[in-house]
């Protein structure tokens, strides 16, 4: 990397079904938090990247009123119309770029404020599949499951199993929604059928609910306490859903390998301790196993029976519960990063792995996971 | 949360908000009621790209290699079922599925219609959902009244040999 690029500090609100909050106010109340343990005022000198999205929010330029609770008064903001992962990778850049040393990057939304199975619905092909009204997030998402599931022999019971390892990790995790100590496969298997084959519990329910980080280079990062250095990064886009395949995340792959060379990784599955993955759904977890190279194509389900990527396992994966267990839309990538530092840096609480040294996060935006961000991050 | 105030009297404007077929500038509607025509004497047409010979079904103006796909082929009408679901009378959050009468499971394919090489959303019919399999072969089943809409080549079946 050009410059040596830290993650200094971080905020996260709880994740509810419905905050007693508007956005603003929670934007403002993890971004001043995130300023104050970075040890920035409004008045220093800093970029700000949001992720937010107009739909979403209802009104076009949606992060037009954000400025002040961003605390972008004044100060260059723009905004990542996708994943929070995005917002940080353009904060990254404009670091890289050497024209600021730090970048508050936020990421929101409010699922309690628009029907929450629209956006999933608005986003596919208008003039073909939006006709037809049978895509939508869920149906989609099933699409992919029996198209990975089928090629691979991956059984439902692997898919549940990753839905319940994420709702017993998220029951550690206080700022999780969607929690359950001791789910079990069965129990998932049991939750009300969405879309053969997958039931509700494997879907990550939105929620509302903000994060913030601070990342800085220079002086700020070499003082700052317990840096979390981004060794690397990787994205990549893949097409449209009905024109690849879909039984494996090449977008996520591609990202991945890009990350890792950049971060010197050259064996994921021994180098990497600890992974914070975007699972919108539950096989998608198993997929992403094996974009990340934690394990060979088709294998996922092996690799999770193996138990490897329990909480007590060699490489944890998604220990605060992941998407599953909250999944606040432009949030959910970026604080798959905010979980995997807080790890490095030891302060994951209940939740906290012993010895992270090195992490990966990931964020998606599309259908199917059709563009993917990789973080790689290291600690001293 | 405190309740939102709502006004007795609201402003009025006219207008359209084209639900069914919405008003998109884009040429993809040029080319799907292209298609839609042809459904008329029971043919599918897809577009071939020049620069790397993907064939889009449905069609599509421009190829993920930057060419643009100019030249109209006919696609067949059996293909292969790639991947599927099914789901029952229920509502996904605030959809309703409109398909199928009460219990009886609506079933979603994904269908690589033979010479094409993109998918086709569809519902599969006179199957149950035990009978659907990855790789099972199907044929498209016309409406009585085709009248060149989409829903005309909405259905599949499996095929008969």
């Amino acid at each position: 990397m050009r410059r040596e690029v830290a993650i200094i500090s971080y905020a996260q609100t709880p994740y509810e079904a419905d905050a007693n909050a508007s956005r603003e106010m929670q934007v403002l109340k993890v971004a001043r938090e995130a300023l104050q343990a970075a040890g920035l005022k409004q008045e220093d000198r800093y970029t700000v990247v949001t992720a937010n999205n107009d739909y979403l929010d209802g009104r076009t330029i949606s992060n037009m009123r954000l400025v002040e609770p961003a605390g972008a008064w004044m100060k260059n903001e723009s905004k990542a119309e996708m994943d929070g992962a995005y917002a940080a990778l353009y904060g990254l850049w404009r670091i890289l770029s050497g024209d600021h040393d730090v970048a508050l990057i936020i990421g929101e939304s409010q699922a309690s404020v628009y029907a929450r199975w629209l956006p999933g619905i608005m986003m596919f092909d208008p003039t073909f599949d939006r006709q037809r009204w049978l895509l939508n997030e869920a149906s989609a998402a099933a699409l992919q499951a029996r198209a990975y599931m089928n090629a691979f022999g991956i059984s439902g019971e692997q898919v549940a199993g990753v839905a319940a390892k994420n709702l017993d990790n998220a029951s550690l995790n206080p700022l999780a929604h969607n929690k359950l100590a001791g789910a079990d496969a069965a129990k998932v298997l049991g939750s009300r059928m969405l879309y053969d084959p997958l039931t509700e519990m494997m879907m990550a329910p939105y929620c509302d609910g903000a994060c913030a980080m601070v990342i800085a280079a220079g002086e700020l990062a070499e003082k700052a306490e317990r840096p979390v250095w981004i060794r690397g990064v990787g994205f990549a886009h893949d097409s449209y859903l009905t024109e690849r395949t879909l039984k494996e995340m090449n977008s996520l792959r591609l990202a991945a390998e890009k990350a890792y060379a950049m971060a010197g990784i050259s064996d994921p599955s021994s180098q990497v301790d600890l992974a914070e993955v975007h699972e919108n759904f539950a096989h998608e977890e198993l997929m992403a196993y094996e974009a990340l190279g934690f394990c060979g194509k088709g294998e996922g389900g092996a690799f999770f029976d193996s138990g490897v990527t329990r909480r007590d396992g060699k490489l944890p994966v998604n220990v605060s519960g992941g998407a599953t267990g909250a999944n606040v839309v432009c949030a959910t990538g970026l604080a798959r990063i905010i979980e995997a530092a807080m790890q490095i840096r030891g302060d994951a609480e209940g939740r906290q792995v012993a010895g992270v040294k090195t992490a990966v996060a990931t964020g998606q935006t599309g259908p199917c996971a059709q563009e993917s961000v990789v973080f790689v991050l290291g600690g001293e | 949360m405190a309740e939102m105030e709502y006004k007795k009297e609201t402003r009025s404007v006219e207008g359209s908000w084209p639900m069914e077929h919405w008003s998109w500038k884009f040429e993809s509607i040029a080319l799907i009621s292209k298609t839609r025509e042809a459904f008329k004497e029971k043919k599918l047409l897809g577009l071939k790209c020049p620069g790397c010979g993907l064939v889009y079904f449905p069609p599509k103006p421009y190829c993920r290699c930057m060419s643009e796909p100019d030249e109209w082929v006919e696609v067949k009408q059996q293909g292969t079922i790639t991947t599927y679901t099914f789901t029952g009378a229920w509502a996904y959050e605030g959809i309703k599925e409109e398909e199928g009468p009460a219990g009886e499971p609506l079933i979603i394919v994904g269908v690589n219609f033979d010479g094409s090489d993109t998918l086709t959303v569809c519902t599969l019919g006179e199957a149950k959902p035990e009978e659907v399999f990855v790789g099972m072969r199907v044929q498209l089943k016309w409406p009585e009244n085709i009248e060149g809409r989409l829903d005309d080549i909405a259905h599949v079946v499996p095929l008969r040999e």
